[in-house]
């Protein structure tokens, strides 16, 4: 947003701006090399956890791009089975809801997700849960799309001791079992405030330290 | 005119161009679906070629591609891909895309899409978007799904008719005035086909073509209309 009144930029400073892009754009690649985690670590972490508890998520995780762009990497979840996959799961950008979300910059809005589900679906089964709800928003920073942000609603296979196979109808399920709601709109505009929030957080600190200063 | 005059119309006569993913014509929602062109973009050295192709690369095209069609029938549809796993030239690729379709006499781009508002962007999308509004063809627009104020491209273009989701009947759009994104439609769970099989989907992606659906009516109605005069009337047979 422009500042609310007609001003100059600072002939010292403004020359800068694109010297300071580019380191910038160097620190970002040598951290996705050295320890992705590093740059959503804190407050972007504990922002995107709020907001995942507050749209009623049952958890979510944070991926960015690696491998010159051709595949996400999980480097952050909240839920109980983050260790399994964070930091070792490789997505190819050209697959599911995060790759499509990630390579179109649209952000993603899906319900009944395990009907349909292509990809992954042994990774579902390997965590013991059914995709139902989910949400993908693409996260920019450095002028670029880095990653996803994506939350979920699941159902427990625990939950269906009897369901044989990954269902493709609600017919499919226990007559008395309810899934749960799907995300609404307020849900997608909560989660792509916070992707925004969460890259204009990861720029700070990237900016912090090329400027070799605390953030 | 109002809008019941024109509800029955079926697009026919009306060139519609899809700026997506591609579209599957084999899914079978599209069953009897024939490409005006099915369109991808090859780098080739320092630029850039159009080659045929066929098929989606990610589903989201022929969604939009199935909810114009479902709406009107009779009009030609084109598929120009150029959302892939290529990031580094999407500009340069919406732009080759957008010129190509205003060439080939589309009335109508469908961009469900919107890139992020940076300066940076403006000319190249402004170069297009011009050329398109000086042919009389006729761009519609997704937006952030977030916040209709976050400027993108190329939906914050005067000469774009810019869509939002709603939660509303899909048979109807409305218009929100004193806003760069001025039409709303419905966008909320809405079922789609999607790489072979069928999705429940919510976004502006979806609502959008569905304004562009009725400007196709639109347009059967009044041929060669002027982008500014179209953008009018849809504002005037917007439900209120």
């Amino acid at each position: 947003m422009p500042a609310p009144f007609s001003s100059f930029g600072d002939p010292e400073l403004s020359p800068l701006a694109d010297q300071l892009a580019a380191r910038r754009e160097q620190f970002a690649a040598h951290c996705l090399k050295e320890k992705a985690s590093a740059l959503i670590d804190g407050l972007p972490a504990r922002l995107t956890d709020t907001v995942l508890k507050s749209i009623g998520a049952n958890e979510g995780s944070l991926w960015l791009a690696v491998d010159d762009g051709q595949a996400l990497l999980p480097i952050w979840n909240n839920g109980p089975d983050a260790a399994r996959f964070v930091g070792s799961f490789r997505l190819p950008v050209t697959q599911g809801i995060s790759g499509f979300v990630f390579t179109s910059g649209i952000a993603a809005c899906e319900a009944e997700v395990c009907f349909n589900q292509r990809q992954h679906r042994e990774l579902d089964h390997q965590l013991g849960v059914l995709t139902w709800a989910m949400l993908a928003v693409p996260l920019f920073f450095g002028g670029a799309a880095r990653g996803v942000i994506t939350a979920v609603r699941l159902i427990r296979l625990s939950d269906l001791p009897d369901l044989k196979r990954v269902p493709e109808s609600r017919d499919e399920f226990p007559g008395d079992f309810i899934p749960p709601a799907a995300f609404g709109l307020a849900d997608l505009s909560a989660m792509e405030t916070t992707a925004g929030a969460v890259g204009r957080l990861i720029e700070h600190r990237l900016t912090a330290w090329v400027l070799g200063i605390e953030e | 005119m109002t809008r019941a005059d024109i509800q029955n119309l079926t697009g026919k006569g009306i060139r519609i161009a899809v700026l997506d993913s591609g579209i599957d014509t084999t899914h079978p929602a599209l069953d009897g679906l024939k490409l005006a062109d099915d369109i991808a973009f090859e780098r080739d050295g320092p630029f850039l070629k159009a080659v045929d192709t066929s098929g989606d690369v990610i589903g989201h095209g022929t969604a939009i591609a199935w909810i114009i069609r479902n709406m009107v029938p009779d009009a030609e549809i084109g598929s120009f891909r150029v959302l892939d796993a290529d990031l580094r030239g999407r500009t340069t690729i919406i732009w080759e895309a957008a010129r190509l379709a205003v060439q080939r006499g589309y009335h109508i781009l469908n961009c469900s899409f919107g890139s992020p508002g940076e300066a940076r962007f403006v000319m190249p999308y402004k170069e297009w978007t011009d050329e398109a509004y000086l042919r009389r063809a006729h761009i519609v627009a997704a937006c952030s799904n977030e916040d209709a104020n976050q400027r993108e491209w190329p939906g914050w273009f005067p000469t774009v008719l810019t869509v939002n989701l709603a939660d509303m009947p899909p048979e109807i759009w409305s218009h929100r005035p004193d806003s760069m994104v001025e039409f709303l439609a419905h966008g909320l769970n809405v079922k789609v086909p999607w790489q072979g099989g069928w999705k429940v989907v919510t976004g502006s992606s979806f609502a959008a073509p569905r304004v562009t659906a009725w400007l196709a009516r639109l347009l059967e109605a009044r041929p060669g209309m002027s982008v500014e005069t179209a953008k009018e009337m849809m504002r005037g047979m917007a439900q209120a």
